[in-house]
């Protein structure tokens, strides 16, 4: 019941929205559009370049973000790597260092080693976007060509998902992995991960995302694991097994040998917010946990009765927790 | 209007019901499908002067291609989907099914001439695609006026026959040394070979410019054409030299034949692939989502010009397209006849086994020496060792 409440009041809502996106109803628009698409191929070819990895010869895609020569890509582009060699469209050849990965957004950050100034594009955030929006791919497919720019496609956000990942109709294959999706600002938005068995379903990790994770990855730290990240059993906890409530998140049992028990949090009790992020959902908990790695401390503010406390827990391995369990 | 509107919206979104497996969430997807039609409306609206000039070739109860008129009833169509087909007939306008025949190859081009009695429209205007940048809306238009697909020119003409290309015949050691590049192994009988590079030969300058690594000579070499002569600059045990090789075209070795696994499996993943659809001398590539069975539909830009001819499906990123100024170039020489015995379909194919059979044959007889001097070898330690 509270789900088709849900469905309605955001169906309402979105109408004003779908009205504002832009309508093609003639050649003229169409045009219009066309001339958009080809200012940011104009503006955006030369930051799109090949990453192969000089340990394997593996070949992806990235995208100079900053005057200073970062650039953004897919977290399995870099992987296993220190270095990557870096291929502009010209052909020119540089290197770059890896720096970070969010391995659970499958986004990764790596530094040219030469001397700047690189040429870059601007970012924007991905929570804006909505479906139908056009977008433009864009990428170094089966690695790099000399013979030919990185090819572009058109196409529009076909849904959202979870931990930020957009799915567009812009098709991409095997090379195109961290090469950039721009909005028709010239923005990035995305970063492309991976492909569905269906032509339209080609999936970008988000810039939202990227941004969430920014200064951890800046900073080297590398974490979470690509795909399924409830798979992991050495994902970073912090012992609490929760209920999804309208009111809440309720503490549905805390296990004895994890810190949220240590910490004092007990069954009953209604958790409200996380490092400092208010929190209703479940979904909305594993969007904060995907930035968040083994050691960092983190707030928890909850309520018993009516009675508001705050607490520090630093998380842990979930493999931690059951082999203290087991023993 | 409206019905028929409303009820393509239905049918498509209960299509979509049906194709849960790919989590398109349906209000999603109906969202996005309503704004594909409004695009095909326009498009429709337009009205575009192709649709008079592009008919549908049947064989059976089989749609093969499309092709364009060249008037005097006249179609231009993809060869290797209609050759050595029996009972071939086009629909005309009126959806009255014509008899049809090759008279005419460009086999090069996969290009057939389709004689079709009775068939009344004009000759196709071929316009430039040579004007159009990186990003260019293009469209495939249908006999009934509808776009096919609707995408953007991805890759403006460049000649995918690597025949074209020069090859220095050498391969690289890909670990970076910061500057420069170290031959690791250089062909027999290649360009290189000629003048004399050697494995372990660090090249430190094509034609006078510094070369970082790997990439930068690749890139350098492969946008060369067989018959250059690029000064490429040396260093051996410290000695620095310069030699000027002819380059030729690529020496075909068989571990060259093994494709990526991944890719052909990626490009499984995304609808049917024309079979002849590589090694074309001047083709551009865009993200139209087409078929292999819809080669043949004219290419229109947004002012309707005929810019380019559908020529193949090459993948889940990539159809090609001949290019307007090409086709017309092409159909003012002299086709060559129709031979029902004739084999060779496509570009250069025929040619191309050939060689390849030729060079597996030499490579099969240098391994056959090499094994002859390593067993000498061996015999002579054997009788004389230690």
């Amino acid at each position: 019941m509270r789900d088709k409440f849900v469905a309605f009041f955001f169906f309402t809502l979105g109408m004003p929205l779908l009205q504002a996106l832009p309508k093609i109803e003639s050649i003229d628009d169409l045009k219009k559009l066309e001339e958009q698409v080809q200012q940011v191929v104009r503006e955006n070819t030369k930051v799109t370049v090949s990453l192969i990895s000089p340990k394997s010869g593996g070949a992806g895609s990235g995208v100079i973000v900053s005057r200073d020569g970062l650039i953004l890509t897919a977290a399995h582009v870099i992987e296993g790597n220190e270095f990557m060699t870096v291929i502009f469209p010209d052909g020119r050849q540089e290197r770059a260092r890896v720096l970070g990965a969010n391995y659970t957004r499958d986004a990764a950050m790596a530094r040219l080693l030469g001397e700047g100034p690189w040429p870059f594009a601007e970012v924007s955030d991905s929570r804006s976007l909505e479906v139908g929006d056009f977008v433009v791919a864009m990428g170094h497919p089966k690695g790099y060509d000399p013979t030919r720019r990185p090819p572009v496609r058109f196409g529009r956000v076909m849904t959202k998902r979870d931990l930020d990942f957009i799915t567009t109709d812009c098709t991409l294959i095997g090379g195109d992995s961290g090469g950039p999706l721009f909005d028709l600002k010239g923005r990035v938005v995305g970063i492309h991960s991976n492909i569905g068995p269906d032509r339209e379903i080609n999936n970008h990790a988000g810039l939202s995302g990227f941004q969430s994770s920014w200064e951890k990855m800046l900073a080297g730290k590398s974490w979470g694991v690509l795909g399924d990240r409830h798979r992991d059993p050495h994902r970073p906890v912090i012992g609490i097994n929760f209920r999804e409530t309208p009111a809440g998140l309720l503490v549905e049992s805390v296990p004895a040998q994890g810190p949220a028990f240590a910490a004092g949090l007990r069954p009953g009790d209604l958790v409200t917010s996380i490092a400092g992020q208010d929190i209703r959902s479940l979904d909305g908990l594993a969007e904060i946990f995907a930035d968040l790695s083994i050691g960092d401390e983190i707030s928890v503010t909850s309520w018993r009765g009516q009675k508001e406390m705050t607490i520090k827990v630093k998380l842990v391995p979930l493999s931690e927790i059951n082999r203290k369990r087991r023993r | 209007m409206k019905r028929f509107l409303f009820f393509t919206i239905l049918s498509l979104v209960s299509l979509g019901a049906q194709e849960r497996g790919n989590g398109i969430p349906l209000e999603d997807r109906a969202r996005t499908r309503a704004q594909a039609l409004d695009v095909f409306n326009a498009i429709r609206a337009a009205e575009f002067q192709a649709q008079d000039l592009v008919f549908s070739v049947f064989s059976g109860q089989t749609h093969l291609v499309y092709g364009i008129s060249m008037g005097e009833e006249r179609l231009l169509t993809k060869a290797s989907e209609v050759l050595h087909l029996k009972d071939l007939y086009v629909l005309n306008q009126e959806s009255r099914a014509l008899p049809a025949r090759v008279v005419g190859l460009y086999a090069d081009a996969d290009l057939a001439i389709l004689e079709v009695s009775g068939l009344a429209a004009a000759p196709a205007q071929w316009a430039n695609a040579a004007s159009l940048d990186d990003g260019a809306f293009l469209m495939a238009i249908r006999p009934d006026g509808d776009a096919q697909a609707i995408g953007v020119l991805s890759v403006k003409e460049r000649s995918l026959k690597e025949g074209d290309q020069g090859f220095l015949g050498i391969e690289i050691d890909p670990s970076e040394l910061g500057m420069g590049v170290k031959v690791a192994r250089v062909q027999p009988r290649s360009a290189a070979a000629e003048v004399g590079i050697r494995a372990g030969d660090i090249i430190t300058m094509v034609d006078g410019e510094e070369v970082k690594g790997f990439y930068e000579l690749s890139t350098r070499l492969r946008r060369m054409r067989e018959g250059e002569r690029p000064k490429i600059s040396l260093q051996r045990a410290n000695q620095n030299f310069q030699v000027t090789p002819t380059l030729k075209g690529r020496i075909i070795e068989k571990r060259d034949i093994e494709r990526s696994n991944r890719i052909q499996r990626m490009e499984r993943m995304s609808g049917s692939q024309s079979r002849v659809r590589g090694e074309f001398d001047g083709v551009i590539q865009s993200d139209m989502e087409l078929e292999s069975f819809d080669a043949g539909l004219p290419v229109v830009d947004l002012e309707g010009r005929m810019v380019g001819m559908v020529i193949a499906r090459a993948g889940r990123i990539s159809t090609l397209i001949l290019p307007g100024e090409d086709i017309s170039q092409l159909i003012k020489t002299e086709a060559s006849p129709y031979d029902p015995a004739f084999r060779r379909i496509g570009p250069g194919r025929g040619l191309r086994q050939r060689e390849a059979q030729r060079e597996v044959q030499e490579i099969q007889q240098a391994q056959r020496e090499q094994e002859l001097i390593r067993r000498l070898i061996e015999g002579f330690r054997f009788h004389f060792g230690r």
